[in-house]
């Protein structure tokens, strides 16, 4: 476990759901701040249904969030599935398109908004408006691995950039049907 | 993205632009799969090292083949860092140009502009309006010394005559008529060159001249 998490995570009780309605909701507000955190420090934007998390390059298991060897506990997959549905609900998690039958969540640990501002103040402070960029160059490209935005996904970047063009701040290009690039303005 | 797509216009140059830039992403892929794939290939050759020694680690094919390998792919990576290097200046040139074509653009604007504000300014219409403005400056200033000279003739320099007027008389009123006598009294000759009945002319002389005043609300 590469991430720092809360006292509480070491907690059994935690993994096992509890049958008190309100004990039950903090229980669940809980796993969602853990999960939260836990992609923040990691900087991944997808997770598992699963609760793991992999190197992209590598394939090296980076986190599994349901379970924790350190007390030998785990949550089941009935609970996995109600934390998923909370976030889902709360907002703080994504169903996305692409993502559905690979049984991938998208984490929100920032708000899409947030995302799209910080995009839009990266454009404006590297020169970047009113030019062409492709999604690959925003996400991977070397120039930006001190950026926050570093590494995300192509279909996250897709979701945030979606909030500028609807913002008139922003229009999509396509190659072969495929968005591959962005105008900001 | 229809509604969106009139509004931020999308050239054919922005379009081959993103083609540019897709190849170069392509390449950056491509150069970072070879990184990878370099990395895990020493990496396989250093565990092979550590089980091979010496001459045995020479004669082994899958070390020399890992090592043929490695330098092939270097070479690529080489290339391929080349060919971004090419494309990237290709962009910023292309990006450089787009802004130069702004510039000229921009002085175009200018100039017509400038060309049409003088147009609008003859030299017939400056004159009109310099010698109006003169005439108006001109006008002001009378308006000033009018302005300045009757509050001042009015009250303040009156004032300052009779408070002048009135201070002169106090401290140089009584003395007046001193210096007079004096000079009456300089102009008579030395006594001993005096007749008689002229003494008492000039001391009638006198006498009138002071009594003037004060006799004439009398007789009147």
């Amino acid at each position: 476990m590469s991430v720092a998490t809360p006292q509480i995570y070491k907690f059994p009780p935690l993994y096992t759901p509890q049958t008190n309605k309100l004990i039950r909701k903090q229980q669940l507000q809980t796993w969602e701040s853990i999960i939260l955190q836990s992609c923040a420090q990691l900087s991944k934007w997808c997770i598992g249904r699963n609760g793991k998390v992999y190197n992209q390059a590598t394939g090296e298991l980076l986190l599994s969030i349901f379970e924790n060897e350190e007390i030998q506990r785990s949550c089941n997959i009935e609970f996995q599935q109600e934390i998923w549905a909370f976030m889902l609900q709360n907002g703080t998690a994504l169903q996305l398109k692409e993502f559905e039958d690979s049984n991938m969540m998208a984490i929100l640990w920032e708000s899409l908004d947030s995302w799209s501002s910080t995009i839009l103040e990266w454009c404006e402070t590297s020169g970047k408006l009113n030019q062409v960029i492709t999604i690959y160059e925003i996400c991977q490209s070397d120039e930006n691995s001190s950026c926050k935005f570093y590494g995300m996904p192509t279909s996250f970047c897709l979701l945030v950039l979606q909030r500028l063009v609807d913002c008139h701040r922003a229009t999509l290009l396509k190659d072969q049907g495929k968005v591959v690039g962005v105008k900001i303005v | 993205m229809g509604q969106q797509g009139s509004r931020i216009k999308v050239t054919e140059a922005d379009k081959a632009m993103l083609q540019l830039k897709m190849t170069k992403d392509e390449l950056h892929r491509y150069s970072r799969r070879t990184e990878n794939l370099i990395g895990t290939e020493r990496a396989q050759l250093k565990t092979l090292c550590k089980s091979l020694h010496g001459k045995q680690l020479k004669q082994d094919n899958r070390a020399r083949l890992l090592l043929k390998r490695v330098h092939y792919q270097e070479r690529l990576l080489e290339q391929c860092s080349d060919q971004i290097i090419n494309l990237e200046t290709m962009v910023q040139s292309i990006e450089f140009k787009l802004i130069e074509r702004q510039f000229i653009d921009g002085l175009q604007h200018g100039n017509e502009l400038l060309k049409k504000l003088n147009s609008e300014l003859s030299l017939e219409r400056v004159e009109n309006v310099m010698d109006a403005a003169a005439e108006q400056i001109e006008i002001q200033r009378e308006v000033d010394d009018a302005l300045s000279n009757a509050i001042l003739g009015s009250t303040v320099n009156d004032e300052i005559d009779r408070e002048l007027e009135s201070l002169d008389q106090e401290v140089n009123g009584d003395k007046d008529t001193v210096p007079r006598v004096q000079d009456k009294l300089d102009q008579l000759p030395p006594a001993n060159k005096l007749t008689e009945p002229k003494v008492s002319a000039p001391e009638e002389e006198k006498e009138p001249q002071r009594e003037a005043p004060r006799e004439e609300p009398l007789l009147a």
